[in-house]
């Protein structure tokens, strides 16, 4: 539905520009979403990365999925990855980090004159992928972790089995370290990878999410690495963070192998209240969900729940997981598309159709995940190089959207419109100055039971989502009240907010109904 | 999704199963024709060659195979399924065709994989990568009943399996038996000290059993694996497989064979296929670097200097050819010019351990202890736990006549190499050291202890030390 949108933004590669040398890799790995209500409205608008050219913005137009374009966005300079969204500057408005191979940027949110660009050379200059904009030190600011994806030189030739040139494999590239920059006020942020020790272990990062994993009151980060062990940065609340991944059983498949990690989603997949983590990955390697098992560790949950054969055949990169369908169980979609031909394959035009592969659509129910692609034809039967995924209510009627961006090709808006009957709710949580709560969990008792769902938007690949917490509840539940785990490791108790709305809950504030 | 997959696989089976039995009707399929264009010349003429050898034979059940190995070695996986049947069909009693056709298929297609799997096993009962084979897809698929008895046999068939222990630990920690598990992961990294799926499984568990600092000690052994050895060693080595990779033609996959060579030790084999891929690629600084060290360990010392410095023309700020080439100058008494060496590589790259490990070498070859003291102090700043460091430092301290700092760091040293699977000859090389240092501290039963070790290392002890071995004859 996209041109009805009035979204039309196709991702420009330059792969025929002048000068650009082959199979250039950046162009293969695609770039991101974010979705943010820049404008205060109460609803999601729409910025759009882009890889050589300007990004462009647009603002949403409801009712239903209707936006339009604000021109003058900036962006461009660097080849543009990724994009995440938060309040930089504590002035209670959103604003974006875009990430780049070239030098990353920090756009601030100047409300009606668009963004204001703060200046390139403050930032890091290698390839950028995703970011989180996170509380990690609880100082009541916005710091911000940006994972690098590899040492990349763009003279530098890779070759399939059979001699014929085509993207690098990652092994024959070393990674970088990845960047955690503190927040210091006022919109001046200072890279500490080195003293937090984030520093020491470069790795080719792709996806990031921050999220308090060993349940100590203190946000930590996970990092998804391409085909190398996926790093947890366990905060230890002295501004440094250790690396536990190994130590806790999520850095490997649960065949003890490194895999392909592309993008990262968490929810409670097994039902118990805890979030797991579900990563996306190349194709012959699972998509894997690390089930956590508090105060312990995680074990690798992806046959259990199904994952074991399917989207086996693909490459995932960014995911969504939501309870699209309003049935109490979380759902999946994983972006797919390769970043190599196939076997034997000689390119062949049009250049990037050898590289699509379809959607992956996945119900969840109480045990597994069954393939739901048959439902969604536009979804799961259309073949694209898909990258970035974003979900959040676009229309604002209680079931996540989806916008999902692909190399060399349109990114395409999803309306959901799938039957339930079922009711919802969104839980903004917000900060005594008005801005998201990056990182706060939110605890939903109904007389079904108790589900969680984060208010945090930095998942996926390259994107950021609906900040607000989304609740499928099934027909016949009653909402019995919510709590909220805020970031700093608070938790307050709310009472029930009527379902089908959007209930705001600002931290020692109480709730406010939408 | 899946329906749509399942389709296609069934068109590509209905295409193969209409070859087939086209070639039963006039005695043997044909020979895939394989689109060559825009491929390596050498991958071409590899095809070639073994298309010709199947065309001269076409009833010869190993040409098949072979040629069918040859596509597979790059990644033309239908055509070389195609030729692995044939083979199959022609020697009902090979079971090298039905696993290395499964092989082919076992991520994409299980279930006829795990079918091919049992065909092998039926040929050859106890071949353990086909029972491994047959296990990984069982649990991939799900069916953890039939896994576990698999691994199961892969174990009773293969004791000195690492996958069969891996993945039996696996499956104990998934069922809560942490005892079981802890003596499966145990015995991993007690085969495989490299193992970082080992060590990271070995350190869940002792986090269940409430041993936190067993836990972070197995993690920390854990990351220095990952760092330092290849991740992917969890699965026993295939020789069939290997024999195809073995196969393939393109420059990367023979930059493969070169490295696998020169790592088993076959110089000579690694420094040909170095030699042959620096003229087809002169503008890669690893080649010349890599065929530079081909030449030093055969002793090629002006041929080895002369690829390090081209390395270095195309990567003027390659570490590693720079400590190299300046190793091979100080071996060669050219002091100077590896010291200017040394040092332009650590204003490089101030924590490149190498470098620092020849830098301390040559200013302890020179009598300048402190220096070489400080750049061995430096390398183990970087890593701690690095026995070739720290066996340095003890060899330097001893000389330096601090011995009971020495017996204490060679002490570490042997720990530390021990932990990494240390060849016998270093540590027996450190025992010896040991042994002198004990000698000169007046500890005779510690020397003497120290010998035996080293004497049972295959280290042959020098005629001045045998003495200090007799009274226990």
């Amino acid at each position: 539905m996209t041109s009805a949108s009035g979204v039309e933004f196709t991702h420009r590669t330059g792969r025929e520009d002048a000068g650009r040398p082959a199979y250039f890799m950046p162009e293969i790995m695609g770039s991101g979403v974010a979705l943010f209500d820049r404008d205060g409205d109460g609803d999601l608008d729409l910025y759009l990365v882009q890889g050589e050219g300007p990004d462009r913005f647009f603002e949403n137009r409801g009712p239903g999925i209707r936006f339009a374009e604000i021109a003058g966005t900036p962006g461009g300079g660097a080849y543009g990855m990724g994009v995440a969204a938060g309040d930089a500057d504590g002035d209670g408005d959103l604003d974006l980090f875009r990430t780049g191979y070239g030098p990353d940027a920090l756009l601030f949110n100047a409300g009606p004159d668009g963004f204001r660009v703060s200046g390139a050379e403050d930032w890091d200059d290698g390839w950028g992928a995703s970011a989180t904009f996170c509380d990690y030190d609880a100082d009541g600011r916005l710091d911000l972790f940006v994972t690098r994806y590899m040492d990349y030189d763009p003279d530098f030739s890779c070759f399939a089995a059979t001699g014929e040139q085509d993207y690098c494999d990652p092994t024959d590239v070393p990674g970088l370290p990845d960047l955690l920059y503190r927040n210091t006020g006022d919109g001046q942020f200072v890279e500490v990878g080195n003293e937090a020790g984030i520093a020491a272990l470069p790795a080719r990062g792709l996806g990031v999410v921050c999220h308090d994993f060993t349940g100590d009151g203190r946000l930590d980060f996970y990092v998804a690495n391409d085909t190398e062990a996926n790093h947890l940065w366990v905060n230890q609340g002295d501004g440094t963070f250790t690396e536990e991944a190994l130590l806790l059983g999520a850095a490997l498949s649960g065949f003890g192998r490194p895999e392909a990690g592309m993008g990262i989603e968490i929810g409670d997949l097994s039902g118990d209240g805890v979030f797991d983590i579900l990563l996306t990955h190349f194709a012959d390697e699972t998509n894997t969900v690390y089930l956590a098992e508090p105060g312990i560790g995680f074990v690798d949950g992806s046959i259990a729940l199904g994952l074991g054969t399917l989207g086996l055949a693909t490459t995932g990169f960014g995911v969504a997981l939501g309870d699209f369908d309003l049935d109490g169980f979380l759902d999946a979609v994983i972006a797919n598309g390769r970043v190599a031909r196939r076997p034997g394959e000689s390119p062949r035009p049009p250049f990037f159709a050898q590289y699509e592969e379809a959607a992956l659509v996945l119900r969840g129910g109480r045990e597994r995940f069954e393939d739901a692609g048959a439902a969604s034809p536009e979804l799961s039967g259309r073949r694209v190089v898909g990258r970035g995924l974003a979900a959040g209510d676009l229309d604002g009627d209680g079931d996540p959207d989806l916008v999902l961006t692909a190399a060399d090709g349109p990114a395409r808006i999803f309306e959901n419109v799938s039957d339930h009957d079922g009711n919802w709710l969104l839980v903004a949580a917000r900060l005594p100055g008005g801005a998201p709560d990056h990182g706060a969990a939110v605890r939903l008792h109904t007389s079904a039971g108790t589900r969680v769902a984060r208010a945090n938007p930095g998942v996926s690949y390259l994107s950021s989502g609906d900040p607000r917490a989304h609740f499928g509840i099934p027909a016949g539940a009653a909402i019995e009240g919510l709590t909220v785990r805020w970031s700093d490791g608070s938790e307050e108790a709310f009472p029930a907010p009527p379902p089908n709305g959007v209930a705001l809950v600002v931290r020692g504030a109480g709730t406010i109904h939408d | 999704m899946t329906e749509a997959r399942a389709l296609r696989r069934g068109g590509a089976g209905c295409l193969l199963a209409l070859v087939a039995l086209s070639a039963a009707a006039c005695g043997g399929p044909e020979i895939p024709e394989v689109g060559s264009d825009g491929m390596e010349p050498a991958v071409r003429e590899a095809i070639r060659g073994a298309r010709d050898a199947l065309a001269a034979d076409r009833g010869n059940a190993t040409a098949w195979g072979r040629f069918g190995m040859v596509l597979h070695a790059h990644r033309l996986a239908p055509p070389a399924g195609l030729a692995y049947a044939e083979a199959a069909r022609l020697d009902a009693d090979d079971h090298r065709w039905p696993h290395l056709h499964a092989r082919l298929l076992e991520t994409a297609e299980p279930a006829r994989a795990l079918g091919l799997a049992d065909e092998a096993l039926r040929r050859s009962p106890r071949f353990a990568p086909a029972l491994a084979l047959r296990a990984r897809v069982l649990e991939g698929m799900g069916d953890d009943d039939a896994a576990e008895v698999a691994w199961e046999a892969l174990h009773a068939a293969a004791p000195g399996s690492i996958e069969a222990p891996l993945a039996l630990g696996r499956r104990r920690l998934l069922r809560g038996d942490l005892e079981g598990a802890r003596t499966a992961f145990e015995r991993v990294v007690e085969r495989l000290p490299s193992s970082t799926a080992g060590w990271s499984f070995l350190a869940q568990v002792l986090l269940r059993t409430d041993d936190p600092e067993g836990a972070a000690q197995a993690a920390a052994r854990a990351r220095i694996a990952a760092r330092s050895a290849s991740l992917g060693a969890t699965a026993d080595p295939d020789p069939l497989l290997i024999a195809v990779e073995d196969l393939r033609a393109d420059s990367h996959g023979r930059e493969a064979r070169a490295r696998r060579a020169a790592a088993s030790g076959d110089h000579d084999g690694a420094e040909a296929i170095y030699r042959r891929l620096v003229n087809e690629r002169p503008g890669s600084a690893d080649l010349h670097y890599n065929h530079g060290n081909a030449l030093a360990r055969l002793g090629r010392t002006e041929e080895a200097e002369a690829a390090y410095r081209t390395a270095l023309s195309r990567d003027p700020d390659s570490s590693a050819a720079m400590a190299n080439l300046a190793n091979l100058l100080a071996r060669s008494g050219r002091d100077g010019e590896a010291d200017d060496l040394y040092r332009r590589s650590i204003a490089s790259d101030p924590g490149h351990l190498p470098t620092l490990l020849g830098a301390s070498s040559l200013h302890f070859q020179r009598g300048d202890l402190r220096q070489a003291e400080r750049y061995l102090r430096n390398a183990l700043e970087r890593d701690p736990g690095h026995p070739g460091a720290l066996q340095g430092l003890g060899q330097l301290l001893a000389t330096a006549g601090r011995l009971g700092e020495a017996a204490e760091t060679l002490s570490r040293a042997l720990a530390a190499a021990r932990e990494a699977g240390a060849a016998p000859g270093q540590l027996a090389g450190i025992h010896f050291l040991l042994a002198d240092v004990e000698r000169q501290r007046g500890r005779t039963a510690q020397a003497r202890t120290h010998l035996t070790e080293a004497e049972s290392l295959g280290m042959t002890i020098p005629p001045a030390f045998r003495a200090l071995l007799e009274p226990e004859r």
